[in-house]
């Protein structure tokens, strides 16, 4: 056929690239593109069968998320519809706050232990070193399933429930092993020479470690981070289980509430989609080059 | 003769100073991994082995009588089928839906990597749209799907009605026969730019000049990904393969919790939902956390399979040729 | 009617001009080496005869054939790559054959083949083992083997020996003119080779002919040793030759019919090819550049009334002779390659004597060499 040139190649390469990207870009993208038209459209229009697939003057309304921050139920909303609002009740804001709290802090604790951690193992060599690595690393093949039921009961016993604390001792015993391990092979590929010196001028090694190393490697660190962070904020099984009131929970622990709930309105139920998918998001397309490079296990480039 | 003996010695043995140096560092190593260890210990390792003894006690009103029963709480489970309610049905689906979505999961992540591989204007945008389902938390994926599979005002049955491939709206999530595969294709839309982008840094190790020496050896575009991409990109398929069969097998949870919540009937019912039911519905701890311990060898035993099958007798076959 | 012809070949990349209409013709059986310094375009003119890089005009034809628009691997050409390239999981024999397996040649033909190609390049013991196993040399011969089982009409060679150390390229370039050699005797003609490269000596050694090349044309297509004794413009002769020839601007006057060269209050009787350089240029005085080979430069006795005096810098042994650097009271640099025998130290006043012979004169605007 055409594929006989090399022109032919050439513009055969093109046309498929332009094929499947547009593909690509249809299947990763259309699921979002529907919940956030949804959240945006009057719950009765959502009720039309089939659903008006574009985003539409006349049925445009804020009313879902401006329940979520204010409880005020939508004017036009059935009398049915109204009571189920009412039930539900949950003002959305407080859960964010203590998502953003509990995954700051996690992150911060993963940064804080993980860091040394980390350097550690990529730059000494100590008794049990690998065995060590091999056992945390392998940590985050466990099912939280396998843990839940422990969990729940011993937290219950320490009365941690409905705690912060609670949730990010777990998540950050979760995620340190992954930090562990990006900064360490990170590390690896660190030059050793500035800690050297640092320790020929006279620098203890943790002095090294903050001085030096700390801002050489704000890449790797910024990475671990993200991940940490994103891994804490979107984590919902733990949350769910282990708070109880309404107050404590996190932004996916509320978001799970309502899912299960009875059913609700639809337009909530995605403008609460869409504001549990918003701080991740924004932090993916801020990040997107370290979290790639994390992704593709490229950080450093071995 | 004696020197050469003697030389030798003293040459093998660890001197008193790399000795004394190597116990500094390992204890200092030590003192710096600590507060990780700690965590760990704390939250994970101590639940880990509270819940194993867990699945060896009797309970009594949810709670945990002490009393060690051994193994019954295993026998229970692959003996009488109405205590514990459908636990080969939940090996069957759980075993299905992994299969099913390891290899969705890989197959589509490896079309995707060929394509971020190229550099073309727009693939900086199909990279960021890459991550969004990445980044999203599951619940709101989760969410997110039900949505679209709703029985009454869902866009998919709005877009099949429409483009008539159906007449009237379909309860997927009810349909015994649909429910798991309406839940293996959200799964399988989320878990895809994990191992694209991974699968495609694999890609980026294989020098362009490879490609371009078979292309003078006259291969085709079948032999050349047979016989040089894939051998090549080995190592980190299986990497992808384990990491997507332990997803599998555990990070579906949250689309049956909303979704499905086990039904319709048993269809959806995979074993990391039913030790939630048996843990939480009827508050059998114990037999949840024996489930939770086979469920762990389950996994094990795919590892194993990975790692031991793909590695040495590719390796063999290799040298045979 | 050449074997293979580059026609005005050009390729732009955004923000410059790889090669600039560039035109080549090669006979069959020669070997071509395409010389220049880094970034000149040679390697991009090689992958554009291969195919792997298509031109933004002009023409490639091969054997009669207009291959311009033909897929590379239809075009019947072999290529060793720069970095070699090998299937890095397969076994050399693997690697030799894979060509021959794609095109099902039945298996004993692939044996007798492939066994073939590995004794022409001596690596007949190694045919079981990885290339992660084999040293860079072996790596190299391996390449070539699996150019070689193809018979190709013509083998594109990209800076093979690059990234091996001194002592092998030495070599391995007098197996590559070995191997020319064979193939032509063997196969009638059937060794044409195009060779990339930035070293000058395997340019000099290796080729029939030598293409240099600079800023994406060609400056000067010939057998090395016209390179070497009539460079037609100033990057050839300072390019080709090694130690570098002397290059010394300054003015060519006509005084009384004959011609004198003059610089920083030296003179220099340049005879002849002074005066037909000058005819050349065309004007009273003229700007121009000398360029003399340190062979050329004779040191002797201050006594002699056209010698210049110079001051001796530093003398370097270069093999078995001398390499001496000289500067004068202007502060001239030059540098001269004299016997074994030499009396003198470091510090000496001598007196420099260019050979008038050997003496070429650049136009300094233009470069190109007066009397060609």
């Amino acid at each position: 056929m055409f594929t006989n040139t090399i022109s032919g190649r050439l513009a055969l390469r093109k046309l498929v690239i332009f094929i499947s990207s547009v593909l690509v870009l249809f299947y990763v993208l259309s699921p979002i593109y529907w919940i956030i038209v949804s959240s945006f459209q009057k719950e009765a229009a959502l009720n039309f069968r089939p659903p008006l697939f574009f985003p539409n003057t006349e049925t445009f309304t804020l009313d879902h998320y401006s329940f979520l921050f204010t409880g005020v139920v939508p004017a036009d909303s059935t009398v049915m519809l109204q009571a189920q609002y009412t039930m539900s009740g949950t003002l959305v804001y407080p859960s964010i706050i203590n998502s953003l709290i509990i995954a700051l802090a996690v992150t911060v604790i993963n940064i804080l232990v993980g860091f040394p951690a980390g350097h550690v193992f990529s730059r000494y060599r100590f008794l049990g070193d690998q065995k060590l690595f091999a056992v945390l690393v392998s940590t985050r093949l466990l099912p939280s399933i396998s843990i839940i039921v422990p969990m729940f009961i011993l937290m219950q016993k320490y009365k941690l429930i409905d705690t912060k604390i609670g949730l990010i001792g777990i998540y950050s015993a979760i995620t340190i092993p992954f930090t562990i391990w990006i900064l360490s092979s990170y590390f690896k590929n660190l030059p050793v020479e500035y800690e050297e010196a640092a320790r020929m001028d006279g620098c203890s090694y943790l002095n090294s470690l903050v001085k030096v190393v700390f801002p050489i490697a704000r890449p790797g660190i910024v990475a671990a981070g993200i991940f940490a962070f994103m891994t804490a904020y979107g984590e919902f099984i733990f949350a769910t289980v282990l708070t109880r009131t309404l107050a404590s929970k996190t932004q996916t622990a509320v978001l799970a509430n309502l899912a299960s709930g009875i059913t609700v309105s639809r337009g909530m139920i995605s403008a609460a989609s869409v504001l549990a998918i918003i701080p991740p998001v924004l932090l993916a397309i801020i990040f997107r080059k370290q979290i790639i490079d994390g992704l593709s296990s490229k950080l450093g480039a071995s | 003769m004696e020197s050469t003996t003697l030389d030798k010695r003293r040459v093998l043995k660890k001197s008193s100073y790399e000795d004394k140096r190597f116990k500094q560092t390992t204890a200092f190593a030590y003192k710096m991994i600590l507060p990780s260890v700690l965590f760990i210990v704390v939250f994970i390792a101590f639940p880990m082995f509270y819940s194993v003894s867990l699945a060896f006690q009797d309970f009594k009103y949810g709670v945990p009588t002490g009393e060690f029963i051994g193994l019954q709480n295993f026998i229970d489970i692959f003996t009488k089928s109405t205590v514990a309610p459908g636990f080969y049905n939940s090996l069957q689906v759980t075993l299905i839906f992994t299969l099913a979505a390891v290899v969705a999961v890989i197959l589509i992540s490896l079309g995707i990597a060929f394509l971020i591989n190229e550099s073309f204007p727009g693939s900086g945008l199909i990279k960021v749209s890459l991550l969004l389902p990445y980044a999203i938390p599951g619940i709101a994926s989760a969410v997110m799907w039900n949505w679209i599979y709703d029985a009454s005002f869902g866009v998919l049955n709005g877009l099949l009605f429409k483009m008539g491939i159906i007449d009237s709206y379909i309860a997927i999530l009810s349909d015994k026969n649909l429910a798991l595969w309406a839940i293996w294709f959200a799964y399988v839309w989320k878990m895809v730019p994990y191992s694209a982008f991974l699968l495609s840094a694999g890609l980026s190790t294989i020098p362009s000049s490879v490609y371009e020496a078979a292309l003078m050896d006259r291969s085709s575009t079948f032999r050349t990904f047979f016989k040089i991409t894939l051998p090549l990109l080995l190592p980190v398929l299986q990497l992808a393969l384990v990491v997507q069969t332990i997803f599998a097998l555990l990070l579906h949870f949250g689309l049956v919790f909303v979704m499905t919540g086990g039904g319709p009937g048993e269809a959806t019912r995979t074993l990391p939902w039913l030790i939630y039911q048996e843990s939480f519905t009827y508050t059998r701890f114990g037999r949840g956390s024996a489930m939770a311990i086979i469920l762990s060898l389950i996994m094990i035993i795919f590892i194993y399979i990975y790692l031991v099958l793909l590695n040495p007798e590719r390796r063999k076959a290799r040298d045979g040729q | 009617m050449s074997y293979l012809s580059l026609e005005k070949i050009t390729k732009n990349f955004p923000g410059c001009v790889a090669v600039d209409e560039l035109d080549l013709d090669i006979d069959q059986g020669e070997f071509i080496v395409l010389l220049g310094p880094s970034g000149c375009g040679k390697t991009t003119t090689l992958r554009i005869v291969a195919g792997l890089e298509i031109q933004s005009s002009g023409r490639v034809i091969l054997d009669g054939k207009d291959v311009s628009d033909t897929l590379p691997e239809k075009r019947d050409m072999a290529m060793v790559f720069q970095n070699l390239a090998l299937y890095p999981h397969m076994r050399v024999y693997e690697n030799i054959a894979f060509y021959l397996r794609n095109m099902r040649t039945p298996k004993d033909e692939i044996e007798v083949r492939v066994r073939k190609a590995a004794r022409l390049v001596e690596i007949e013991d190694l045919l079981e083992r990885r290339p992660n196993q084999l040293s860079g040399g072996q790596k190299q011969r391996v390449a070539l083997a699996r150019a070689l089982v193809r018979s190709p009409k013509v083998f594109l060679l990209d800076e093979p020996l690059a990234a091996l150390d001194a002592k092998l390229r030495a070599g391995m370039r007098s197996e590559f003119k070995l191997l020319h050699r064979s193939l032509n005797e063997l196969d009638r003609n059937m060794g044409t080779f195009v060779y990339v490269t930035h070293d000058q000596i395997e340019a000099m050694t290796l080729g029939t002919r030598v293409a240099v090349i600079y800023k994406g044309k060609v400056v000067q297509f010939s057998p090395p040793k016209e390179l070497y004794n009539k460079p037609n413009n100033l990057f050839v002769a300072a390019f080709v030759g090694s130690p570098e020839m002397n290059l010394i601007p300054g003015t060519l006057t006509m005084n009384q019919g004959s011609a004198i060269f003059e610089l920083h209050g030296l003179t220099f009787k340049t005879g002849i090819k002074g005066v037909e350089a000058f005819k050349h240029l065309g004007q009273e005085t003229s700007e121009v550049v000398l360029g003399v080979r340190p062979e050329s430069v004779f040191l002797g006795s201050l006594t002699n009334p056209d010698a210049m005096p110079f001051e001796i810098i530093t003398i370097e042994p270069f093999g078995q002779s001398n390499f001496v650097r000289l500067r004068s009271e202007n502060d001239l640099d030059i540098t001269s390659l004299v016997g074994p025998d030499l009396q003198l130290k470091e510090g000496e006043i001598v007196g420099v004597i260019f050979n008038p012979e050997f003496v070429h004169y650049f136009n300094k605007q233009t470069g190109e060499n007066c009397l060609l």
